[in-house]
């Protein structure tokens, strides 16, 4: 099951028992917070609108109304006790925005959607945090030349990411091997993909990629790729292999 | 012709066991005597769905999973989706065992 930003989605009692997050529990766990990552400031602000999260990290800086962080908790099904605050509010740090150096130095570049529908892919840089991969949007400061080197040594990267390949009969399914939602970063090296699936006894013709962003990538022949996406219940998109150089950045 | 990419695909959840039974016969069926040659099309788009319903396990987990717990079928069931006329290629073979057979007429067939 897909984490959330306030972790694991809630069972179903914390469903039906739904408790209200106050400002006050979000206060609480702040305060009591073990150690922080390297290079991350936490900080409670006092202003108009109510007292304020401030992240500072790597020059990047992300501002938070505890009322906000309250009702999203709340939204989330997160149960009002100090423990589940305090999960809740450590898996949203783990989601904190990447600051522009940090994606300069470890970006890797994945297939995301690239509109709100889930029908269109295109290149995200992401950086790997605790197990996640967290996407990387460019701060008002950085600058069209840092942007595009940036995503340069992201894909540059993505060569490097591994993948590992599972046979089931006319589909070829790459996986990464440690890190759920970099699976994508293969298709950089498609024709590699394309030797090594010839390797394992797969070969085709009009190979086809079914994507879901942070999923496995699936590799058939055009019918099969079809029959594979046809009536699923997640969002999918199937592509011709010859399209994967075409597609832009998020 | 019937496509299987148009026509409609009703799941039929087989167990680990009946998707190897439904695999064998189909083999077998394939591999004996001739077989009419658009039966054969629809058999071996029945192989190709065994193969296809294991990498759709691998690539979206979550809602098969999702039905498990609600049904509380095991771990090794999943759903296989056949057309009308691969179904009817497959339980047109005399050699498909009766519990096989059962799971794709009846049994867990959503």
């Amino acid at each position: 099951m897909s984490e959330g930003r306030f972790g694991a989605p809630a069972g179903l009692l914390q469903r039906l028992v739904r408790t209200e997050v106050r400002v006050g529990d979000v206060r609480d766990a702040v305060e009591q917070l073990g150690p922080v990552p390297a290079g991350l400031q936490l900080g409670l602000e006092d202003a108009g609108r109510g007292p304020l999260l401030v992240l500072e990290e790597g020059g990047r800086s992300t501002r938070v109304l505890l009322a906000e962080l309250a009702l999203e908790m709340t939204r989330a099904h997160v149960a009002a006790t100090p423990d589940a605050v305090t999960a809740a509010l450590t898996s949203w740090l783990a989601h904190r925005p990447v600051p522009d150096a940090a994606a300069a130095e470890a970006g890797i570049a994945v297939l995301d959607w690239a509109d709100r529908r889930h029908t269109e892919l295109g290149w995200q840089v992401v950086v790997v945090r605790d197990g996640l991969t967290v996407p990387w949007r460019p701060t008002a400061a950085a600058t069209t030349a840092l942007v595009h080197r940036t995503r340069s040594a992201a894909l540059g990267r993505s060569f490097t990411v591994p993948g590992r390949l599972r046979v089931t009969g006319p589909v070829g399914v790459w996986t990464h091997p440690d890190t759920p939602g970099l699976d994508t970063a293969v298709l950089v090296r498609p024709e590699e993909l394309l030797r090594e699936m010839a390797g394992a006894g797969l070969r085709l013709r009009d190979v086809h990629v079914v994507v879901t962003p942070r999923r496995p990538v699936a590799c058939a022949d055009a019918g099969v790729a079809r029959r594979l996406a046809a009536e699923g219940t997640e969002p999918c998109r199937t592509l011709p292999w010859t399209a994967l150089p075409d597609l832009g950045w998020v | 012709m019937d496509d299987p990419t148009q026509a409609v695909l009703v799941p039929h959840w087989l167990s680990g066991p009946d998707r190897a039974e439904v695999e064998r016969a189909v083999q077998a069926a394939l591999d004996g005597a001739p077989v009419h040659p658009v039966a054969a099309i629809h058999l071996g788009d029945v192989l190709t769905e065994l193969h296809v319903a294991a990498a759709r396990e691998v690539v979206w987990p979550a809602p098969v999973a999702r039905v498990r717990r609600a049904t509380g079928w095991g771990a090794d069931v999943v759903p296989v989706r056949l057309s009308a006329v691969e179904l009817a290629s497959v339980l047109s073979l005399a050699d498909l065992a009766p519990q096989a057979r059962t799971a794709l007429t009846g049994g867990r067939s959503a």
